[in-house]
């Protein structure tokens, strides 16, 4: 079915993409999106783009939900919220990240570890 | 199966309204429930496994041991302007007007592999073979469906707590229907890790019955050897002999 | 003072010295900690998606079971104490959401048709708040027997106590919370660039090797200053930079401490502490 992906974020989430001014600042702080195949920044601006591409990237299960970019944006947009979205338009279709029986070292892993993945990697 | 034409007395259609005259000639009171969406009508005051066959279905699934303890007569109905969803056993549920029901006479479910000497009675162990209990989300769909009463999130969730001694005795009743499997969001599925839970606790957290342990160790070392064998070799009628000689009420000893 | 507590799954399980610890250091100072009698998971994360109320649900319903309890105990200023800095950030947004977005109370409310409605008025503290404003770092400092002895200690926040800035319990990018404790302990807190960075999180369970790079760089960052030991106030960033130095150095260079054990050490109140966490801490107090 087709739909515009920010039109999208914005009923999941809330969130006005074109607010971003594309200062950067989300991934200058982002701990993780040195292993991103698109960085914050760009994810935004793919959505305004409305290219799909972007569900299907690397980068959205990277993200570890430390908020530090939501936290830096000056234009006060919940950027870890829009990854959380874009998350979640792939859990809500059965697309798992994780399976939860194959991670390694269930036993020694603190529960809450599980539960996360649980919830952020599984649909 | 056959059920419901014009000459069933069960069917809507069929001549009989409010009332049933029974072959000895009493009149019962009817109520209508829906089976699969079909409606028949029955005497009230039947189990709906009576009713079930009352109607005309001959079951070889979805019934067990007809008295409320196997979990296979698991059956799940609606009432009509209540959007609830109510559970109970076949055999022990009596039929209520307007019941909407189906039976659920199995639950796909996989039961994990395990060596039960390998593992220890820690939160851990269950969830390294089960992790998917840490998606429970707390919404309490499986308590609500269970025909047992049990509270089943607050047991997954002692799991979760590390009370895995306090989960295994709130789940005794379970009967392994699989309702609650059914309805939970996380695919949880309940009485497999119940049944592992209550394995823990019995092997190595309840009190263990040291007069048993004793028992076993005598006959393993052959106390009771000598006495069997005389008794095996005498025969029956010695046996006769002894059974009779008790319920008159005298001793043993000498013998 | 009673203080209804919540203590969340992984400190039952993974992490039991760090309740141990605190529940028994709030007990030196007259705070009797009730556990509550039905608590569920929290879930971890309160849900980030606004067109959703399954995530809250949870830490709703554990709300509600503080709110009953707490009028059955009579306590009317309802504070619940967390220890575990996730379930402090997820019950905290939770309480939040509930109290700012009235669509998602009501559908709670029609949802959790079993309990008493959330009347919005438990507070959701954590651990570090209760030492710094209800008990006061002075009065701490008073009973302090066993000074650390200006051990360098390296304070690693994480995320959760900081972010998003409507829950932080400090200022989210120059945090000085904790370092206030170790000081008043004796302790001499590093400044190091990771003090209020990511471990990674759950990122262990889909990629655990990036998890333990991350640990090495943040171990190497602190010991390159001196530290002797981590600080902090998560049980997944303590097992996450702990295991992450197993693999990657084949030991761990730096054990990592909760706040609260650290705390019961200078009291000198070592009956809240596992004996292995007390010679571990004497280990490193002592200097080697």
């Amino acid at each position: 079915m087709e739909y515009d992906l920010a039109e999208k974020i914005r009923d999941i989430t809330g969130e006005n993409v074109y607010k971003c001014i594309s200062c950067a600042r989300c991934t200058a702080v982002c701990p993780v999106a040195i292993f991103m195949d698109y960085l914050p920044h760009q994810v935004i601006h793919l959505i305004r783009l409305n290219d799909k591409k972007i569900l299907d990237s690397k980068a959205i299960w990277y993200c570890v939900s430390c908020m530090y970019c939501t936290e830096r944006c000056p234009r006060n947009i919940d950027v870890a919220k829009i990854m959380e979205s874009l998350r979640a338009i792939n859990l809500r279709q059965r697309k798992d990240a994780v399976k939860l029986r194959e991670v390694k070292e269930l036993k020694e892993l603190p529960p809450m570890a599980l539960v996360a993945a649980g919830r952020k990697y599984t649909g | 199966m056959e059920s419901g034409n014009g000459n069933n007395p069960s069917s809507l259609k069929s001549k009989e309204h409010a009332s049933i005259e029974t072959s000895l000639g009493a009149t019962r009171r009817t109520v209508t429930i829906y089976v699969m969406g079909k409606g028949y009508r029955v005497p009230e005051g039947l189990t709906i496994l009576k009713a079930l066959e009352y109607i005309g279905y001959k079951l070889i699934r979805g019934v067990g041991c007809r008295a409320g303890f196997c979990g296979a007569c698991t059956t799940l109905w609606v009432k009509k302007g209540d959007y609830k969803l109510y559970s109970g056993l076949a055999c022990q549920t009596v039929v209520e007007d307007g019941m909407y029901l189906v039976q659920i006479p199995f639950v796909p479910a996989e039961k994990r592999k395990y060596d039960i000497n390998e593992l220890d009675p820690t939160v851990s162990s269950v969830l390294a073979l089960y992790p998917e209990i840490a998606r429970c989300i707390g919404c309490n769909a499986c308590t609500k469906v269970c025909p047992q009463n049990i509270q089943v999130m607050d047991a997954i969730q002692e799991i979760l707590r590390g009370n895995i001694a306090k989960a295994a005795r709130m789940v005794f009743d379970c009967i392994s229907c699989g309702a609650c499997s059914l309805r939970c969001p996380a695919e949880i599925k309940h009485f497999h890790v119940f049944q592992l839970v209550r394995r823990l606790y019995g092997k190595y957290l309840a009190p263990k019955a040291k007069h048993l342990e004793l028992r076993v160790r005598e006959i393993a070392d052959g106390k009771y050897e000598e006495p069997l064998s005389k008794l095996i070799e005498e025969g029956s009628e010695r046996w006769r002999g002894l059974a009779e000689k008790l319920q008159r009420g005298e001793s043993l000893e000498e013998d | 003072m009673k203080l209804l507590y919540y203590p969340g799954c992984t400190v039952k399980a993974t992490a039991t010295e760090y309740e141990k610890s605190a529940v028994g250091i709030l007990k030196e100072f007259g705070i009797e900690v009730i556990e509550l009698d039905r608590w569920i998971c929290c879930g971890v994360y309160h849900g980030m998606t606004s067109d959703t109320a399954y995530q809250t649900v949870a830490p709703i319903r554990n709300m509600i079971w503080a709110q009953e309890q707490a009028k059955k105990l009579g306590i009317n200023d309802v504070y619940l104490l967390t220890v575990c800095s996730m379930c402090y950030n997820t019950l905290k947004i939770a309480n939040i959401r509930y109290n700012e977005d009235e669509n998602i109370a009501r559908r709670i409310r029609a949802f959790i048709d079993d309990s008493p409605e959330y009347e919005g008025k438990v507070k959701v503290i954590h651990f570090m708040q209760v030492l710094k404003d209800f008990i006061g770092y002075d009065k701490i400092k008073e009973r302090v027997v066993n000074d650390l002895n200006g051990t360098k200690l390296a304070p690693f926040y994480g995320c959760m106590l900081l972010r998003p800035s409507i829950v932080a319990i400090d200022n989210p990018e120059r945090p000085t919370i904790m370092q206030e404790l170790l000081t008043v302990l004796g302790a001499e807190p590093i400044n190091y660039p990771y003090t209020n960075q990511c471990c990674y999180g759950y990122l262990v369970t889909k990629n655990p090797e990036l998890v333990w790079k991350r640990a090495e760089e943040i171990t190497d960052s602190a010991l390159s200053r001196g530290a002797k030991a981590f600080v902090t106030t998560c049980p997944l960033c303590a097992f996450n930079l702990t295991n992450g130095q197993k693999n990657a150095y084949g030991d761990v260079r730096l054990p990592v401490f909760y706040e609260s054990e650290l705390v019961a050490y200078a009291l000198g109140k070592y009956e809240y502490l596992r004996q292995d966490r007390l010679e571990l801490i004497k280990s490193i107090v002592k200097g080697d």
